[in-house]
């Protein structure tokens, strides 16, 4: 990425401010489109979008392109994929301004609710498809056996890497496609997820199976 | 290496996980921050989702925007050589050039020029879906005298509210879903006397 250090330059090491000038000038010409697009994203109309718009270049300018400098410094990823996180970012700084902090509205707020009734145990038990399910009504025998598989699946799941445990999360979880997966997670093609879903459900059972409980195989 | 920025990721480490730009031991760390924390996972996720937006209009857009100026260039001329003769008023102010970035919105009614009367609906081209629409009007010298924001392509203006036999110019703005823009560019006309 030395390139994109090179792009910025001018913004963050011109002596003359006339220099420095033109540079941001070119910086912004390029980019607004991208960050007029995240701030649309972010909702609202013309003039909300605008208004973010307005306040993410005064952000990015402030304390002298100290946002500019710490992706310099840092300088692993691309200009565009960093310029889209701090402009998100910076939209919700701006609502959190004018509107004070609220609670997030749809997808946070519903998971963390989600989470606290279930947690990726109950997630990937329902995918390995055990047995029937311990109710409140069962008898002690059944709630015992629900613990061991309890126990069992978290003691399985605590051995996967990490990368597998997030893959689970997003799957199960977040509900998300297959391919948005792939994507998010750099895996060569949606394929390659499958694959690895189907592995870790295997694993699953068979931790299950060493534990002596049974499963129903789909 | 710490999870800090409050133990949420913090932006860059957001955009390297992204890029398949951190080693193996720090992504090993990100993934397990990311497995436990929704509100980073959640970021993780709507950034992927914009990036991905991002990429597939690009070329599209380019080439259409080419298009549409080509088309513009065109438009003008046959323009210049019907409205010539006609020319008895002041001179319209020159269209908004075309920057970088900025496309031609056809604007569709009143024609350039016309005298308007009770209330006079105007109309330009759509932009496409998921837009936004600046409506404004000023007068000769530049003062707005009113705007609409409207994702319809089409707005109203009560005559009354304006000055009788006055010149004044309408332009829409258009901000659309993939941030590039659209206008377009001053029409001048008038009010009944």
């Amino acid at each position: 990425m030395d390139d994109q250090a090179g792009e910025l330059d001018g913004i963050l090491h011109a002596t003359d401010e006339r220099f420095r000038t033109a540079a941001w000038k070119q910086f912004v010409e390029r980019y607004s489109a991208l960050i007029l697009k995240v701030c649309r994203a972010m909702g609202g109309d013309y003039d909300a979008a605008m208004d973010r718009y307005a306040f993410v270049l005064d952000e990015l300018r402030a304390h002298d392109f100290r946002r500019l400098r710490t992706f310099v410094a840092d300088g692993r990823s691309k200009l565009s994929t960093w310029l889209v996180v701090v402009t998100r970012r910076l939209c919700l700084d701006h609502h959190r301004h004018r509107y004070g902090r609220t609670r997030a509205a749809g997808s946070d707020a519903e998971r963390s609710a989600r989470r606290s009734r279930r947690d990726l145990v109950d997630l990937v038990s329902q995918h390995v498809v055990l047995d029937d399910l311990a109710t409140p009504e069962s008898d002690p025998t059944e709630l015992l056996e629900e613990s061991e598989r309890q126990v069992a699946l978290r003691g399985a799941l605590a051995e996967l890497d990490p990368g597998d445990r997030l893959l689970l999360r997003m799957r199960f979880d977040d509900e998300l496609s297959v391919p948005e997966i792939a994507r998010l997670l750099n895996f060569p093609s949606p394929f390659h997820v499958y694959r690895r879903l189907k592995h870790l459900l295997q694993v699953m059972r068979k931790a299950l199976q060493r534990a002596g409980i049974e499963t129903t195989s789909s | 290496m710490n999870i800090d920025e409050g133990d949420h990721l913090d932006g860059v480490r957001v955009a390297a996980f992204l890029d398949a730009q951190l080693d193996a031991a720090e992504r090993r760390q990100v993934e397990a921050h990311l497995e436990v924390c929704d509100r980073c996972r959640d970021e993780v996720i709507q950034v992927g989702r914009l990036m991905a937006s991002d990429e597939r209009p690009a070329r599209h857009g380019v080439r259409s925007r080419l298009l549409a100026a080509s088309a513009v260039v065109a438009a003008a001329v046959v323009m210049l050589a019907i409205l010539q003769p006609f020319a008895s008023h002041p001179p319209d102010p020159p269209i908004r050039a075309i920057t970088e970035g900025t496309m031609r919105l056809e604007p569709i009614a009143p024609a350039p020029g016309s005298s308007i009367e009770g209330t006079a609906e105007f109309v330009w081209q759509s932009a496409g879906r998921n837009v936004q629409y600046r409506f404004r009007v000023t007068d000769a010298a530049g003062r707005v005298v009113a705007t609409v924001n409207t994702a319809d392509t089409m707005a109203r203006l009560a005559a009354p509210d304006l000055e009788r036999g006055a010149n004044y110019y309408w332009h829409v703005d258009a901000l659309l879903a993939d941030g590039s823009s659209a206008t377009t560019g001053l029409h001048r006309f008038q009010v009944r006397p």
